[in-house]
């Protein structure tokens, strides 16, 4: 039977919280603010709101952020299996270990370049087009994303080591 | 020093070893990209005279740059605000009681027939596949409500599952599609008119599954017996009961198709008003709006970060020039172009069996695109060709993802058995890339007679 280290529970809490409270709060931004600016600002007051694209593009990358890290527990990062039917217990666990640190210190890497990214966004004026908002906070915020995707990664590394399969975050009773 | 074209190579090696030990697709991409950008660039420098040292700083510099601006790019892309937003729509479509008055709608209208069900269920899943992009969100949803009332007409158990596993790859073809939203995002075509070539071929495609099960029970009356005849005042009012699905398709596809929306904004709009109608019905209660949040989240999840890798792997393939190898292999081949567009869909028949239908598609665009830009063809006819092809993965054994999502409802019936009932539909499908061969109309009609060029 599968059990979940405490460790590992308190981070699906967390990664469930933020995702339902702020993913929900953004997706409700997105969509109300869209259908306003739309429908109402522009079909019917010819008077659409200056900038919403850039608030759009910027909610956008704030959801992204939000849902890797969720993703990564929730399993949502596909992965071929194809072939796992046909290895070895031992290959399959020790091949998936080597494999999982490989893909940790390409995401801590990337998190790394993307925060340096975001250091230098506003020296090269990297903004949005209309209401010139900086991409600053938003490079630190994928960063931060990618690397809680990294430490998802370890947490997975260490189920395995421990019990030999990794327990994913499970959303509802849906088989998706 | 290396060449480009053995570099590429060795590049897509590295990437199916990552992917055979299962490293997730998006990350797979993302650093044989980076990797590759490193030592493509710096084969360049090197070619041109620069010292190596000097090169492999600029080769990094210039993959560390993409590294992190890919990745924004594909996160703060304006169009790929649709995925969120058409995701919303249909999980909110999936709460919101749609599904059931879809396929009671078509029951009712074509349950007394032979194989009426069945047909039903295809029809049900083409109606929901207009409110969602996703063949597994569709086959799930019609898969729970459709298999219980076939077992009840004691439906075989091949042609019952098989109808929901095919039904649902329509939501991969009829728009929104999650599929063409990718391929329009990489191949910089127009979602809009993606959207609008996959309406033909997926009507008949629709039909040619009907017809498929047809000849099924034509061979065999006892696969599909015939259901509950109903009269004329009950079919109207599930008609009636029907009618916000089609409101809500009508007021988004339909507002995009006539230029009212862009394509962002018909997602929008579209999820807000499959929003209203889950509302009025009452059936958005506190935990569905909390599994409409972390489904949508966690399939945003899935797509961004596919994206994200093909942003920084495209550009590693476009630097090796291996593409352009194939191309000028491929058309030196004396099989004229109909030759190598089969050698194409070939290939991904054999692929399907074995990947994911999105890691598919993000995969093949970088090598297949060129051929098909060399060839001179339709990028949105190729499109469609290409989404029908993935479908057929998503049935084809061993793989077949939509088989395993119908095994999840139907735990009693064999894997074998839903394998069985898929081939009628395997092969609607590839006669349908023989009519968009042989008649590319189908696909480019309506682009072309509504936004022109």
């Amino acid at each position: 039977m599968s059990y979940e280290p405490a460790l590992i529970a308190a981070l699906d809490r967390a990664l469930t919280w933020i995702a339902q409270l702020c993913g929900g709060a953004t997706l409700i931004f997105m969509t109300g603010f869209s259908v306003w600016n739309v429908l109402i600002m522009r079909k019917v007051l010819n008077a659409p709101i200056t900038g919403a694209e850039d608030l759009l593009i910027l909610s956008l990358v704030v959801i992204v952020a939000l849902s890797i890290p969720f993703g990564a527990r929730a399993g949502a990062h596909i992965e071929i299996e194809a072939l796992e039917a046909r290895m070895s217990t031992a290959f399959a666990k020790w091949s998936m270990i080597v494999v999982k640190i490989l893909g940790a210190a390409l995401l801590f890497f990337m998190a790394w370049r993307l925060w340096h990214a975001g250091g230098t966004a506003s020296k090269f004026g990297e903004t949005t087009q209309q209401l010139l908002i900086s991409y600053e906070p938003f490079y630190y915020l994928l960063a931060a994303s990618v690397a809680i995707y990294a430490v998802v990664i370890l947490l997975d590394i260490w189920q395995l080591l421990r019990s030999g399969e990794v327990v994913k975050l499970k959303l509802g009773n849906d088989p998706l | 020093m290396m060449s480009l074209t053995l570099l590429g190579i060795l590049g897509l090696l590295s990437l199916f070893i990552l992917l055979a030990l299962r490293m997730p697709v998006g990350l797979s991409m993302l650093g044989v990209g980076f990797i590759g950008t490193i030592i493509a660039n710096a084969n360049k420098f090197i070619a041109v005279g620069m010292a190596e040292d000097q090169a492999w700083a600029r080769g990094l510099k210039i993959a560390y740059s993409n590294l992190a601006g890919e990745t924004f790019e594909a996160a703060s892309n304006y169009n790929l605000l649709v995925i969120p937003m058409f995701v919303l729509m249909g999980n909110l479509a999936g709460v919101s009681g749609m599904s059931n008055d879809l396929f009671s709608a078509a029951y009712r209208w074509m349950g007394h027939l032979r194989g009426g069900l069945a047909s039903a269920t295809i029809a049900a899943c083409a109606g929901f596949a207009a409110l969602s992009g996703s063949s597994l969100a569709s086959a799930v949803t019609m898969g729970r409500v459709a298999l219980p009332e076939m077992k009840k007409y004691k439906y075989a158990d091949s042609l019952a599952t098989g109808s929901v596993a095919a039904g649902g790859t329509l939501g991969f073809l009829i728009p929104p599609s999650g599929g063409m939203i990718i391929y329009a995002v990489l191949t910089e075509q127009s979602i809009g008119r993606l959207f609008m070539a996959g309406v033909f071929p997926g009507i008949i495609l629709t039909l040619l599954f009907i017809a498929a099960i047809y000849f099924t029970v034509i061979r065999n009356p006892d696969t599909g017996p015939r259901g509950q005849r109903f009269g004329r005042a009950e079919r109207l009012s599930s008609l009636v009961r029907a009618l916000p699905i089609l409101i809500v398709v009508l007021a988004t596809i339909g507002g995009m198709y006539t230029g009212f929306f862009t394509p962002v904004e018909a997602s929008a709009v579209g999820a807000f008003l499959t929003f209203v109608v889950a509302l009025a019905r009452r059936s958005l209660n506190w935990s569905a709006s909390k599994q409409v949040i972390l489904e949508t989240m966690n399939a945003t999840a899935t797509v961004f970060m596919i994206i994200i890798g093909a942003f920084v792997f495209i550009p590693f393939m476009s630097l090796t020039e291996l593409p352009a190898q194939l191309v000028t292999i491929l058309t030196s081949l004396p099989i004229g172009e109909i030759g190598i567009l089969l050698i194409v869909v070939l290939i991904y028949m054999f692929l399907g069996m074995f990947l994911e239908a999105m890691a598919m598609l993000v995969l093949t665009i970088p090598v297949v695109i060129p051929i098909a830009v060399a060839l001179d063809w339709d990028l949105i006819w190729f499109g469609i060709i290409v989404v029908i092809v993935l479908e057929m993965g998503m049935i084809s054994p061993p793989v077949g993802i939509n088989v395993f999502i119908v095994k999840s409802i139907a735990q009693d019936v064999p894997m074998s058995t839903i394998f069985n009932g898929i081939w009628p539909f395997w092969f609607a499908m590839a006669a349908m890339i023989g009519l968009l061969i042989v008649f590319p109309q189908i696909a480019s009609y309506l682009p072309q007679a509504i936004v022109g060029g």
